[in-house]
């Protein structure tokens, strides 16, 4: 009987040990299932994530690309209507004044005057409607346009503008010389508008792997905490663009001491960033 | 606390009392280590109080109700109720993880190793202490195997909260550099 008893008891230990054995095997193998899945979860939220990325910088890019085409095509069409219209109209005027033979000392020269003054808004719509068409632009040239642009404002005697060339130039592509030329147009207007600077310097650099415009001026400058949202946003676009073009706009300034913005471009690199932001850009 | 019932000592002079008083030491740390876990993730606070309030519960009723020598007998259902809920909790942080936008990469995450360990550590020893009251009445030398599994996952507890512990401390520097 003590034997029989001895006999189950160990049966029964020998029972739990399989079970306890058994149970905590499988219990050790389901956490490492879990463990598995849990890493091939997190790997595919990776790739989503990344797709995701570059889905949001395509659509970013697609959406500058359309909005600058918009903008050129509107100065293009605006560029053509002073040309065609408003040009013809004044010449038409001053042709007429022309043709005014009557009238004492006094008033011929009084209508000399107003012919001279048609004549120079003739030409400075002209001026006009050539920086605004990019087929001007791209005929003559970044560095040619840039000349013909920074003598026209010389001559107006609204700022001193001292260009400098450095190195060969070449050209660097039809929509890379645009937004080039765009960049500048936009930092002459803030010059003009809110700088008080009485001299802006602009150099070109053409090296053989790159291509630097530097654009300064001695006005009064401004921080990032007075820039407000119509003159941010004109920064941004800056930056923006020149993304577009694989290109890196860096802006500089502080108060009391002027403002610089470089633009540098690696003319052989053709690939444009997909999500519009170069990777040292400061946005 | 697996090797209590190793022991095989008579009532009055078992060291059971340490273990039970330790249990409530591991509740309180380990409720502490997943509200800061949880709190990333959801308000924790509700989840952790029903942790707490079934242990608590569990805890008392089998200490002065169900043990026959009270705190000189090991709480068995208490830590078998400990590892189910820190298993629970375990598994809902990993939810909690794979439902986050946020990505993370885990082989330098601090927490899921920290969590894994606990998590291989509880769920491994749930069985052990499931057959506690039979185990104990076995002589030593038949349930040697028992402190051959708790040996084992010690090794796997400590091994992961070992390269979380590095993680935490490696981390930083590496994004400062």
């Amino acid at each position: 009987m003590l034997e029989l008893f001895i006999y189950l008891q160990k049966m029964a230990a020998t029972d739990i040990k399989s079970l306890i054995i058994i149970t905590t095997l499988i219990f050790l193998i389901a956490p490492v299932f879990i463990l598995i899945y849990i890493l091939v979860y997190n790997q595919r939220k990776k790739r989503h994530i990344e797709e995701k990325e570059q889905l949001r910088s395509a659509f970013n890019q697609e959406l500058l690309k359309t909005q600058i085409e918009v903008q050129e095509q509107t100065l293009t069409n605006i560029s053509r209507e002073i040309h065609d219209n408003i040009t013809q109209v004044l010449s038409f005027v001053k042709l007429n004044l022309g043709m005014i033979d009557e009238g004492n000392e006094e008033i011929k020269a009084k209508i000399n005057e107003s012919r001279e003054l048609v004549a120079q808004t003739i030409n400075d719509l002209r001026y006009l409607s050539k920086s605004m068409s990019f087929e001007h632009i791209v005929q003559l040239g970044f560095v040619k346009t840039l000349e013909m642009e920074t003598g026209r404002i010389n001559n107006s005697g609204l700022i001193n503008i001292l260009l400098n060339i450095e190195g060969n130039a070449y050209p660097l592509g039809e929509e890379r010389e645009l937004v080039l030329f765009r960049i500048f147009q936009e930092v002459l207007n803030n010059t003009l508008k809110h700088s008080g600077a009485k001299y802006l310097k602009i150099n070109l650099q053409y090296s053989d792997e790159l291509f630097n415009l530097t654009l300064e001026d001695d006005g009064k400058g401004f921080s990032n905490k007075d820039v407000n949202d119509i003159s941010g946003s004109g920064l941004r676009n800056m930056e923006n663009r020149a993304a577009l073009i694989g290109a890196v706009a860096i802006i500089n300034s502080s108060p009391g001491k002027g403002c610089c913005v470089t633009v540098t471009l690696n003319p052989f690199k053709q690939q444009l960033y997909i999500d519009g932001n170069h990777p040292d850009s400061l946005s | 606390m697996i090797k209590t019932y190793l022991e095989n000592k008579i009532p009055e002079n078992s060291n059971a009392w340490v273990f039970n008083i330790l249990l409530l030491f591991q509740m309180g740390f380990y409720n502490l280590m997943f509200e800061h876990l949880f709190t990333k993730y959801i308000n924790s606070k509700p989840l952790i109080i029903s942790g707490l309030a079934v242990f608590s519960i569990v805890y008392v009723y089998e200490l002065f109700f169900h043990n026959p020598d009270k705190i000189f007998d090991y709480n068995s259902i208490t830590d078998t109720v400990l590892s189910v809920i820190l298993v629970l909790y375990s598994l809902y942080y990993y939810y909690l993880l794979i439902k986050d936008e946020r990505y993370v990469l885990l082989q330098y995450s601090a927490d899921f190793w920290w969590v894994t360990g606990t998590l291989f550590f509880y769920f491994g020893s749930i069985a052990c202490t499931l057959f506690y009251e039979v185990l104990k009445s076995e002589p030593v030398s038949s349930k040697i195997y028992i402190s051959y599994i708790s040996n084992l996952l010690i090794v796997i507890l400590y091994s992961c909260w070992s390269y979380s512990f590095i993680c935490k401390k490696w981390l930083p520097q590496t994004s400062k550099a």
